[in-house]
């Protein structure tokens, strides 16, 4: 009920946009800009580009909003514009780069899984698992845990079917598991 | 639903966005299976641990929203009809350099601008050298409009909260900067007199000791 209320509210800003309400866009700012920016890093890795590119799917927003019919979510219209504004800037910059971490890191330390787990975060070593995922798993899981969405949600984003999303995620999760467990992190995360 | 349909279902039962109908068959099997019931327990912390790790990540600067209204209020102004019969008129002299180029070309202009600045060829201010005040040419096109530009240098010393209030302090809002050399383009509204508020403003920013200079747009 909270997350319909949710997005009839959005739906309304964009209407209010259509008409130029400023202040409706400066809601809309406030309510996602922050999380594009984060799944557009997410994407490319670089946050002066990821800040104008954010920017982008903005105004994009401003100009399409008279277009927007309502037969999505604002949330999937806006993170559907940010992924085509991605894929167009690593297609013309460079090619999506992954930063592989040592894998050996636990065995060339010297340090058995318990100080390796003290000596990193649980977060800093997910940080650094995510890194390791294909794009396409990695966002998935993005998608997921970060920002919340549904799989029919990212499956319209990604333009793909729901089980496509499913079977990445399932991927995903196993590819996961394996980088924690070469970080000394393995078995019950809990 | 089988096992493995329900095991494909639990990242979305842990996020919380499923329908009525699976969260609820997937309750009833968790109850159930010892293995779903501990992967969703994983899935919790994998979730958390993520969140948290996004949430150390950079984050848009606080100037990105000005930056955004700016695109905005550039768009609106360039389909606007007076501004696609008369272009060039219809633009200030900070619009026209500024505003449609891509941000390197934006910052080159602005290595030009601060040369123009060392030439005294512009409306300029400079807190070093108090005999070198702006000066401005009244009347034409731009008596009508509802703003004006000023591109601003602050000292090296000035924090973001020193910035935010001196911008504060003249209504105005960062439509672009910093560039590479450190300009700010800061665009003020004018809701009366055109000249008097220009003086006023620039007053204001005179007597401000974190800016090193100003420039702002010939009338």
């Amino acid at each position: 009920m909270e997350n319909e209320a949710r997005s009839g509210e959005e739906t309304l800003w964009i209407h209010q946009i259509a008409a130029g309400d400023r202040d409706a866009f400066e809601r809309l700012y406030k309510a996602y800009a922050p999380r594009l920016f984060r799944y557009l890093f997410s994407m490319i890795g670089n946050a002066g580009a990821c800040e104008e590119l954010t920017n982008d799917v903005m105004l994009a927003a401003w100009k399409g909003a008279a277009n927007f019919r309502g037969e999505s979510r604002v949330s999937t219209w806006l993170f559907g514009i940010a992924r085509y504004k991605a894929l167009n800037a690593v297609r013309q910059v460079q090619p999506l780069t992954v930063e592989v971490e040592m894998a050996s890191e636990v065995a060339a330390s010297g340090e058995g899984p318990q100080e390796v787990m003290q000596r990193h975060s649980l977060e800093k070593s997910v940080r650094s698992a995510l890194k390791e995922l294909s794009p396409e798993h990695r966002e998935v899981v993005e998608l997921t845990f970060y920002q919340g969405l549904s799989y029919q949600e990212i499956a319209d984003i990604m333009q793909c079917p729901v089980n496509t999303v499913k079977t990445r995620m399932f991927y995903a999760k196993k590819k996961l598991e394996e980088a924690l467990e070469k970080r000394g992190i393995s078995g019950d995360l809990s | 639903m089988n096992h493995r349909e329900i095991i494909e279902l639990l990242p979305w039962y842990a996020n919380q966005t499923l329908d009525e109908d699976e969260r609820k068959a997937v309750e009833t099997h968790l109850s159930e299976c010892a293995e779903c019931a501990n992967e969703v327990k994983n899935l919790n912390t994998m979730k958390k641990a993520i969140i948290e790790s996004g949430n150390q990540g950079p984050v848009l600067s606080p100037f990105a929203p000005n930056r955004a209204l700016a695109q905005v209020e550039d768009y609106e102004r360039a389909k606007s009809p007076a501004a696609a019969s008369s272009p060039e008129p219809e633009k200030s002299f900070w619009s026209r350099w500024w505003s449609p180029t891509p941000i390197f070309a934006r910052a080159l202009m602005a290595a030009q601008v601060v040369l123009l600045l060392a030439l005294g060829s512009l409306t300029l201010y400079q807190h070093s050298h108090p005999a070198a005040v702006y000066t401005t040419s009244s009347g034409g096109a731009g008596e009508n409009k509802t703003s004006f530009r000023i591109a601003v240098q602050f000292s090296d010393s000035a924090n973001e909260q020193d910035i935010r209030k001196t911008i504060l302090g003249i209504r105005g809002k960062i439509v672009d900067g910093p560039s590479a050399l450190g300009l700010y383009t800061v665009e003020v509204p004018i809701t009366g007199e055109r000249r008097a508020e220009m003086d006023r403003v620039l007053e204001t920013l005179r007597q401000n000791q974190h800016i090193v200079r100003f420039a702002a747009e010939k009338q």
